[in-house]
């Protein structure tokens, strides 16, 4: 405990010892997390997206005509208790035709033609909530196509995602590449912040070798710096990102759509930031000042 | 205590620098090893320390060969066998009580121990008083007091100083030299002293001298007056 007590005194000593190469550091630290950040966010924002648009959020329940009233009663009731279901509303034949030749305009010409028993009787699902549940739903609703009794078929409005679901998708693999390569760049720039740190350092570790000190002995000040630097650089860049976001949701949602910018969301991504920018400091910490040490020998 | 055992040592192939040295440090005694500048002194002293490899020969520290030391093996030893630099090599913005700390704190000690540690030592050498000044502000006589009181803080059984009496005045080396024989005889300390100033030395019965000649360790007759001529005796 005391041994530790004393690695936080050489720790804030050396914060004291070179405070604006520490802020210079920090704020590289935050630069590097708020660039991680907003690409993690964006993906994420596509993918919300990507979710409400594709997946469609009305579902059509085509009825075998030979099924019983009593019977479509409590389907609908049944599908009424499934999560997120907002709204179950039957559709008779009648009205399908009507409101498909209503649909149509002028070019309802042929349909005018085919009587009302062509059309089955539906039933009309609104589904909302968050993308999960929507899709959890929708699958659980599809399921019943061919297996439920009296229920035909199960249709969803997503024609848009057979036309664009590719680009969507193409799109959420480039923001995961990029992601991936400024995770990266930010893991470099924190390990180069803290191997740079620890040079400034190495007359310093070589006298503590030179006295028999142990490897862990050295390496501990200079991992509580750079979780320093993480802890101090993540919130930073948290606090930069909320503003970010604050600003930049109503944008996102015009760009994107309702649900791009989930409040919920984000306050999670901040919990995963903060643990990621505290992991991912410590490791290159104690990489940076193991390799540091490598380089270092005992000098007369 | 510390002994070397005909070791020898080369960088540039046609020109050995030691050749099958053997010597012995003892507990409670000064050995002093002269020589001129390139003779090998520091070479023989980081040799003695474990940190430079003979090429033949071997160094034993209480019985063990230093050859075989594991790693946590030459953590303990650089701890047991304490160096002094020619350079001090403090940490400059640290205070003295802080630098003669630090081997303590190396090895675990704090609290009441460290105090009581420190205050004694920092008596000895005579660094009470400068004992919250910062190291880089000592005048170097202050500054080699410091190291070698870091260095003797961490009751190490050997102690090697490299030039100890570079850039001191003959009455400061003669009392260093008598606060480190007295240090010596106190802790049971073994300490070689590798300088060219041997004028410098006071006249006592525990300093043995020893010099380089030819790439050759010879044991020198303690007459200052004639320290030129050597003996036979120290086994080359």
């Amino acid at each position: 405990m005391r041994t530790w007590a004393y690695y936080l005194r050489l720790a804030i000593h050396e914060l004291k010892r070179r405070p604006l190469g520490h802020v210079f550091t920090v704020f590289t630290v935050a630069l590097a997390f708020l660039l991680a950040g907003l690409v993690i966010w964006v993906a994420e924002s596509v993918k919300v997206a990507e979710h409400s648009w594709s997946a469609g959020q009305r579902m059509t329940v085509l009825l075998e005509p030979t099924l019983a009233e009593a019977d479509r009663g409590r389907l609908e009731a049944e599908i009424a208790s499934f999560p997120g279901v907002r709204d179950v509303t039957a559709v008779s034949p009648e009205q399908a035709r009507r409101e498909l030749i209503e649909a149509l305009g002028p070019d309802s010409g042929l349909v005018v033609e085919l009587e009302s028993g062509f059309f089955p009787t539906a039933l009309d699902v609104v589904i909302s909530g968050d993308p999960e549940t929507v899709r959890a739903t929708q699958n659980r609703l599809r399921q019943l196509a061919g297996v439920h009794r009296g229920v035909g078929d199960v249709r969803s409005l997503d024609r848009w995602n057979l036309r664009f679901g590719n680009v969507f998708e193409l799109s959420v693999l480039v923001a995961a590449l990029l992601c991936g390569v400024v995770l990266l760049v930010s893991g470099w720039v924190i390990m180069s912040a803290a191997r740079a740190r620890v040079e400034t350092q190495v007359d310093e570790l070589s006298i503590l070798r030179s006295l028999g000190a142990s490897p862990g002995f050295m390496r501990a000040p200079l991992v509580l710096v750079s979780l320093f630097h993480g802890l101090v650089g993540g919130l930073v860049a948290l606090g930069l990102l909320a503003g970010v976001f604050l600003l930049g949701a109503p944008l996102l949602e015009v760009l994107l759509g309702p649900g791009a910018s989930d409040l919920r969301a984000f306050v999670l991504f901040t919990a995963r930031g903060a643990s990621l920018a505290l992991a991912v400091t410590a490791f290159t910490g104690m990489l940076a000042a193991r390799v540091a040490l490598l380089t270092v020998r005992v000098r007369g | 205590m510390l002994r070397a055992e005909m070791i020898s040592k080369t960088f540039d192939k046609d020109e050995p620098l030691l050749e099958q040295v053997s010597f012995a440090a003892n507990p409670g005694r000064i050995c002093v090893i002269a020589g001129e500048t390139g003779t090998g002194k520091t070479t023989l002293l980081r040799m003695l320390r474990g940190e430079l490899p003979p090429d033949a020969g071997r160094v034993w520290m209480a019985g063990q060969d230093l050859r075989r030391l594991s790693s946590n093996g030459r953590i303990q030893l650089l701890r047991k066998v304490a160096m002094v630099h020619e350079a001090d090599r403090l940490l400059g913005d640290k205070t003295v009580i802080e630098n003669v700390a630090l081997p303590l704190r190396i090895m675990g000690i704090h609290g009441a121990k460290l105090a009581e540690r420190v205050e004694q030592v920092l008596t000895r050498f005579d660094l009470t008083r400068l004992a919250y000044r910062f190291a880089e502000t000592l005048s170097a006589g202050q500054a080699r007091q410091t190291a070698f009181a870091r260095a003797v803080a961490a009751w190490p059984q050997v102690l090697l100083a490299d030039e100890p009496f570079a850039h001191l005045d003959r009455v400061f080396a003669h009392r260093l030299t008598r606060l480190l024989l007295e240090h010596a005889v106190e802790d049971q300390l073994a300490i070689v002293l590798a300088t060219h100033h041997l004028d410098y030395l006071p006249v006592s019965d525990r300093i043995d001298h020893w010099q380089i000649v030819h790439t050759r360790l010879v044991h020198v007759e303690e007459d200052h007056e004639n320290l030129g001529v050597l003996s036979p005796t120290g086994d080359s």
